[in-house]
């Protein structure tokens, strides 16, 4: 079976030194006593550490709560930023955040493994009635799309829906095309291939840019989700972070990132793009019809696909301000085209959700879900913590729809 | 690491000195019949690993359900639609060729330096460096994978875009494999061949090692006393001799690189197909079912598709190691007595 | 361990160079060899260069930026130490090797001496399987049995039982290879003198055996520390003072992996994650160095006692 089996006793340094030399018996004493004690230091320390912090969990006057989420990398951040500032004012519970992915996010609280979930893709009302959760959006994001074409005269360039979902489905191939041109005239565009970088991982920025492109272009296919079957050749990276990285050392590129990566994508010399609206996807030509995604245009955006929603619901994608009739997508049916009362909305924009129960087993401790929830989507929501992730505040509209939703779930 | 005994013992209570070398179980004194019996009540603890790697199959075949074991299956197409707009296609095979096309140059450089190290440890160093770089061998073997990946993907992936692609293209670019496009963010197959490569050096030269060291002396020295070059007798007898052990060590190489998930997934640039080329974006089956579970919990049959695949990776990687251990005698431990039992 | 060197005509050469005047032809072997040998030693400069690239690059984004408050403070929103992430990878490979040392001890003992040949060969199989089983399928595996159907959801102890499965194999393959490699000549003497098998065990096969289970126990602490893809959907985390086995926990792998993908705005974190890396190496490096210490006392060990 094995060579040693028909080879005499391998020991070869053994059987030189073995005859003559006497065991060191005080260093072997040593080494081991030394080896026995630590690890014997690891596991008693570790586990002693454990059985005390165990026994004497629940000892103490007022109960702690540590309210555990997992979810959304998006939102990570903004939890860490209004955690501490819950606990100053209850200092009897602790908001302990986890960046793990929208799809953990959602995964975790139906399964109830956590007191909230976090995720960018809205849990289909369907689906989260099953599971006894609700929607509760608590801020506003939105999606930029950034470039590395060195050398343009202009700081953003145009590109809509229907140039994105080419470039991505591998039909626009060149920063020249004539597509590309008629939506940035005057501009100089320079021959040099196009490289779409997408996300590896499961993501809810991928859920919001496929849902773009599937709204956008009729030659779309393959759907939209937080994970989509990409064009072969097209390198996908990590997290937001890898896709910053990735597009700075890929010249020609272009890619999908959140808005809380805005400043670190700026820091690397990137830039992105004016969006068009749905009237640029139609007729691309119209430099009127491309809109930056400053705060005001995110807003409009989200008021837009909001107010006027009916039935009222959370659950909606903000892409494109909403498209009428598309219920089979769950979009609902708010906005449409630029209005008078908003006239520039940024149509790549989304709510960031918290999923939390409706048929809590310590209504005790969800009463503190339920104060930390309201209290991020009013007086938590303060502009230096939203701006530091470049997040927006929820519109009124939706504030009402969360505080209605958050009285309904049973407290003790 | 050869279980048997390498010295003959007694049969049982005999008083002949006659090996017995097919009966490397303890019963001797307490007599036979009782030893029996108690050897098989002993019997479910000694099988405590077995119970482990039972129960690990059982979960993943009962979370699978074996929902996609159509032929699809097995074949090289990928593609799901999140939304269910179209039907989707699970064919683990594409990923499997993925992880065979990284794996097999990272294996193939990394057995060539092995050896090399190998070669140098046992027969040109003398004793303290020699341990010294073993030890520095070994450590390669503790670093967690994700520092790996941190440091592939911040520090090494701009060289490779900028420097390392194009030379290594502007070398090779006649032979195939090595031409045609370049992957611009420098993340791709090469950078994970790159990681991979060191990752996997510690257990082949841990191996290697331990096999031209097996090499038994009379023919080392028959050799030397011809008047053979050190050199001579490593590439006439030594590597004659150990043959079966060095390919050993490429088979266990082999598992750890196929079962590396997270450093891989942050450098090979994670794009579903047969890279045309060694630069170009590719994923591997253990790196892919890391970075869509997220996802997967998100889409239930995909979930059902990636414990499959998971499944297929867990029986692959079994024979891999199993056939390394075979042939080498060595097996996942190699590396604690690796150091030089000798 | 005969050194092939020091023997044959490099020898001679070292002191007679006209041996090797007198034959070109010898001449042309020696010089051949001369450059197999330096070449060979390149192979370790094409390795260790990348190991110390990777060190220097850790340390220089790690080292300036650590504080006392890196190990004593808890994570407080996107900024503060590690002492989450130290408190938790500490229970966790703690209870970790504690499960997977009287596991594996236990098995292996059993292995070597007890069980039947065919048993033996089978459980040695198994543990060969397990040991080659890859890290992210144990988490699939974890994340379904410990989160799941235990209904514990993201817990410290199902982290540690999780990463104890990858880390069993190695403390039962040594402790196996420990008590079958005790010299026959003590086994008998002890049992021709009347010992007990459990006398044997505890009074002559420990002592010699301990080292190498111990080497064992060491290895498996090292492999459990790297690991991140087993327990991220097991154990979860928590930034918060670890408060008992049934809640989710922090660990270092764990902050490299959640860290690194955070914006640069927010760069204490990413601070934290090049924190923990070094942490990691520095932790790696001193347990490898115990563990080759630990196999060179057996060595020795061995040696002394003429097997």
């Amino acid at each position: 079976m094995s060579q040693a089996a028909s080879a005499p006793p391998p020991a070869n340094e053994t059987l030189i030194g073995g005859t003559t030399r006497r065991p060191r018996k005080s260093t072997v004493g040593v080494g081991l006593a030394v080896g026995l004690a630590v690890v014997l230091l690891a596991v008693g320390l570790g586990g002693g550490y454990a059985l005390g912090k165990s026994l004497g969990g629940s000892s103490g006057g007022t109960t702690q709560y540590t309210l555990t989420e997992t979810g959304s990398t998006l939102i990570y951040p903004y939890l860490n930023l209004l955690g501490p500032n819950f606990t100053k004012i209850y200092p009897n519970v602790v908001i302990s955040p986890a960046g793990t992915g929208s799809g953990t996010g959602i995964s975790s609280a139906e399964q109830g493994l956590v007191d909230i979930g976090g995720t960018d893709a809205y849990l289909l009302p369907n689906v989260a009635a099953q599971y006894n959760l609700i929607n509760v959006p608590i801020a506003i994001s939105s999606q930029l799309i950034f470039y590395n074409v060195p050398g343009l005269s202009v700081p953003h360039l145009n590109l809509n829906g229907t140039v994105l979902a080419m470039i991505w489905s591998g039909v626009i191939t060149n920063w020249n095309d004539p597509l590309i041109q008629a939506a940035n005239p005057g501009v100089s565009l320079p021959n040099l291939p196009i490289v779409p970088l997408h996300r590896s991982d499961g993501s809810g920025d991928t859920f919001m840019f496929t849902s773009l492109c599937f709204l956008s272009w009729k030659g779309w296919t393959g759907g939209y989700g937080t994970t989509y079957s990409w064009k072969a050749g097209q390198p996908g990276y990590q997290g937001n972070a890898g896709m910053v990285t990735g597009l700075t050392n890929t010249r020609g590129g272009i890619a999908y990132i959140g808005i809380s990566y805005l400043s670190s994508a700026l820091a690397a010399g990137l830039q992105y793009a004016a969006l068009g609206d749905q009237a640029a996807n139609v007729n691309g030509t119209n430099p009127a019809n491309y809109i930056l995604p400053t705060p005001t245009n995110i807003s409009e955006d989200a008021n837009l696909a909001l107010e006027n929603l009916q039935p009222p619901s959370v659950a909606i994608s903000l892409i494109l301000g909403g498209v009428p009739g598309a219920t089979n997508l769950q979009l609902g049916a708010g906005g449409t085209m630029p209005t008078a009362q908003y006239p520039t909305p940024y149509p790549d924009v989304n709510l960031e959700y918290t999923l939390i129960s409706t048929h809590p087993s310590n209504p005790a401790r969800q009463t503190w879900v339920v104060t930390f929830l309201e209290w991020a989507i009013s007086s938590g929501a303060t502009a230096p913590r939203l701006s530091t992730v470049n997040f927006l505040p929820l519109t009124p509209a939706v504030v009402g729809y969360d505080m209605q939703a958050l009285a309904s779930v049973p407290i003790g | 690491m050869d279980r048997r005994e390498p010295i003959p013992r007694p049969a049982d209570g005999a008083s002949t000195p006659t090996p017995v070398p097919a009966l490397p179980n303890r019963r001797a004194a307490n007599g036979e019949g009782r030893s029996r019996l108690r050897g098989w009540l002993a019997s479910p603890v000694a099988l405590l690993p077995l119970g482990l790697v039972a129960l690990v199959a059982a979960v993943l075949l009962w979370e699978s359900r074996l929902a996609n074991l159509g032929p699809s299956f097995w074949g090289l197409n990928y593609f799901f639609d999140p939304s269910g707009g179209a039907p989707s296609v699970f064919g683990v095979s594409l990923f499997l060729v993925d992880s065979a096309i990284v794996a097999g140059p990272a294996l193939a450089l990394a057995s060539g330096l092995s050896l090399a190290i190998a070669i140098s440890t046992v027969v040109y160093l003398p004793p303290a460096p020699s341990r010294l770089l073993t030890l520095l061998t070994n450590l390669l073997a503790g670093i967690p994978s994700v520092v790996y990946g941190i440091w592939g993907y911040v520090v090494l992936a701009p060289y490779f875009g900028t420097t390392a692609q194009p030379t290594l293209r502007g070398f090779l670019g006649w032979l195939p494999g090595f031409g045609g496009p370049l992957s611009a963010g420098g993340v791709g197959s090469l950078l994970a061949i790159f990681i991979l490569t060191i990752m996997v050096i510690p257990i082949t030269a841990a191996v290697m090692r331990e096999s031209l060291r097996n090499v038994p002396n009379d023919l080392v020295e028959a050799g030397l006393a011809l008047g053979a070059t050190p050199w001579e007798v490593v590439r006439r007898v030594r590597l004659r001799a150990a043959r079966r052990g060095l390919w050993g060590a490429v088979f266990l190489g082999l598992g750890r690189a196929i079962g590396e998930s997270v450093a891989v997934a942050m450098v090979i640039g994670a794009s579903i197909q047969i890279p045309p080329n060694l630069y170009t974006p590719s994923t591997t089956l253990a790196s892919f079912i890391f970075y869509q579970l997220d996802s997967a919990f998100f889409y239930p049959n995909l979930l059902t598709a990636l414990t499959e695949f998971a499944l297929v990776l867990l029986a692959v990687a079994l024979v891999v190691n199993l056939l390394g251990q075979r042939a080498s005698g060595a097996d996942a431990t190699v590396i604690v007595t690796g150091g030089g039992r000798g | 361990m005969i050194r092939d060197r020091g023997a044959g005509p490099t020898a001679l050469a070292a002191d007679g160079a006209e041996l090797a005047a007198v034959s070109p032809r010898l001449r042309h072997r020696l010089r051949l060899d001369g450059i197999v040998r330096w070449a060979l030693l390149g192979a370790f400069a094409a390795v260790f260069f990348p190991l110390f690239d990777m060190i220097y690059w850790v340390s220089v984004r790690a080292v300036p930026k650590f504080t006392l408050a890196t190990f004593t403070e808890y994570q407080v929103g996107n900024a503060g130490g590690l002492a989450a992430m130290i408190e938790g990878t500490f229970v966790l490979i703690g209870l970790a090797t504690a499960f997977a040392t009287s596991i594996g001890l236990i098995a292996g003992i059993y292995t070597a001496e007890y069980a039947p040949p065919a048993v033996a060969r089978i459980g040695r199989l198994a543990g060969n399987v397990l040991a080659g089983i890859p890290a992210i399928v144990i988490g699939y595996f974890g994340y379904f049995l410990f989160a799941l159907y235990t209904g514990w959801g993201y817990t410290t102890l199902g982290g540690a039982l999780t990463l104890s499965v990858l880390m069993v194999p190695f403390v039962y393959r040594t402790a196996d290879l420990a008590f079958s490699s005790v010299p026959a000549s003590q086994r008998e003497a002890a049992l021709a003198l009347g010992a007990r098998r459990h006398q044997y065990l505890r009074r002559l096969a420990w002592p010699i055996a301990l080292p190498t289970v111990l080497t064992g126990v060491f290895l498996a602490m090292a492999i459990g520390l790297g690991e991140t893809a087993p327990l991220v959907y097991t154990a979860g985390w928590s930034n918060t003072p670890w408060t008992g086995l049934f809640s989710p926990t922090s660990f270092l792998t764990g902050a490299i992996w959640l860290f690194y993908e955070q914006p640069p705005t927010l760069g204490a974190l990413l601070t934290l994650a090049f924190q923990a890396a070094f942490l990691l190496i520095v932790i790696v490096v001193a347990l490898n160095l115990g563990l080759q210490w630990l196999a060179d006392r057996y060595r020795r060990r061995l040696r002394g006692l003429g097997a």
